[in-house]
């Protein structure tokens, strides 16, 4: 008898901690800046994940202004993708003079690659970013939508629930997207904390975005 | 290969890594270079990418009063010296391709790839015609209309990325305190 009361009390804990973490994780609403990292020492641990082709353009476009005295980034890289390291390369000689910053992690969806096959890269991608963004710790996850994306914004809000890491999300929609949301924005619009597109129009349809002017 | 040391101006039809060989048929026909030439325009260079299909017409300086000169290649490791030496573009309506264009300030015309089943290049082409910053053409059979459009219209400058609403986003989602000089860190 009293084992029951001990796991339906510990079931209890559980549901209340995910509770928990739902109602401050979850919201389809603009809320006001949490302002997580407030009186944190400088500069913080920042993720950043590269995609493949115009992703990463664009994120090399996002990271320009950064301050780096703000935000340390380190970046996680889909490893079939060896032009986004170019690219970054050439862009930016500064970020990739330390090659330690740079995390390969199996892709998890090739384009034309079947569902069934990709349920299991998928998987194997979701326990490389598990050891990478736990080594990493972001405090700060910056992401544009490839699908590499995923299975890192899964481990980073896996360990926030598990383990109490919270991490501040960032999610940019592709430049492209002008009228509707990508699969990725679709599926982390309601985790977000800031959701940030390319065009007003898309505000109208989703309150929770904001439109930041012209970023590209 | 630099075409304005050459004198004379020239278009510069892109389809980035894709292929898309409707467009190269639409610029490689009599009535699109005599149009051209009308227009004021004396070179036609032109980047296919993955596609089959090369531009036939005016590489061999046959009949060339008629006809542009015309420079074909598949790819090259960066556009931007042909972007920048173009006066104008006619592009496929990829995002990375249409802000190259218009950064580098070129009158450009966009033509939609049908084939691609990808309306977010439709979507996005509307986008920045409405908004005035370029040309469209919807399906490569209306690159002719379209391009007179282009070669008339005085477009729209496009603004420089601004990233500051962006990043006061971030620092308040962070709580760091906003910048009191933001430095724009150089790109």
């Amino acid at each position: 008898m009293p084992l029951v009361v001990w796991v339906l009390a510990l079931l209890l804990l559980l549901l209340l901690r995910l509770a928990c973490w739902a109602r401050r994780r979850i919201s389809t609403a603009r809320r006001p800046p949490q302002r997580l990292w407030q009186g944190h020492p400088l500069p913080l641990r920042a993720l950043a994940v590269l995609g493949s082709g115009g992703h990463t353009t664009e994120m090399l476009g996002l990271l320009a202004g950064f301050d780096q005295g703000r935000y340390h980034f380190q970046f996680v890289l889909a490893d079939t993708d060896t032009t986004s390291l170019k690219k970054v390369g050439a862009a930016r000689p500064d970020l990739v003079e330390d090659t330690s910053r740079f995390h390969a992690v199996t892709r998890s969806r090739e384009v034309g690659q079947s569902w069934s096959s990709s349920a299991v890269s998928t998987a194997r991608a979701f326990l490389e970013c598990l050891t990478i963004v736990w080594a990493i710790r972001p405090q700060v996850l910056l992401v544009n939508g490839p699908g590499t994306c995923v299975p890192v914004v899964a481990a980073a809000l896996f360990f926030e629930l598990v383990f109490g890491r919270p991490v501040v999300l960032i999610f940019t929609e592709s430049f492209c997207r002008v009228k509707s949301l990508s699969l990725t924005g679709r599926m982390l619009y309601a985790l977000a904390d800031v959701f940030v597109v390319h065009w007003p129009a898309l505000v109208e349809r989703y309150p929770k975005a904001q439109y930041c002017g012209v970023l590209m | 290969m630099t075409s304005a040391a050459r004198g004379g101006r020239t278009i510069f039809v892109t389809v980035g890594t894709t292929s898309f060989d409707a467009l190269i048929e639409q610029v490689d026909t009599r009535e699109f270079h005599r149009e051209a030439r009308a227009a004021g325009y004396d070179r036609l260079l032109v980047q296919h990418g993955r596609g089959d299909r090369e531009p036939k017409l005016g590489r061999h300086g046959e009949d060339s009063a008629d006809l542009l000169e015309v420079t074909a290649y598949r790819f090259k490791p960066s556009l931007l010296e042909d972007v920048e030496a173009a006066d104008l573009i006619v592009s496929h309506a990829g995002a990375g391709s249409i802000l190259e264009a218009l950064r580098a300030g070129k009158r450009l015309l966009v033509v939609v790839n049908p084939s691609l089943m990808d309306n977010h290049q439709l979507e996005l082409g509307e986008a920045m015609s409405q908004s005035g910053f370029c040309a469209m053409a919807a399906r490569p059979e209306e690159v002719p209309s379209a391009f007179r459009a282009a070669a008339e219209a005085e477009p729209k400058v496009y603004p420089a990325p601004d990233l500051a609403r962006f990043h006061r986003a971030v620092q308040e989602a962070c709580g760091v305190a906003p910048c009191a000089a933001p430095e724009a860190a150089a790109s």
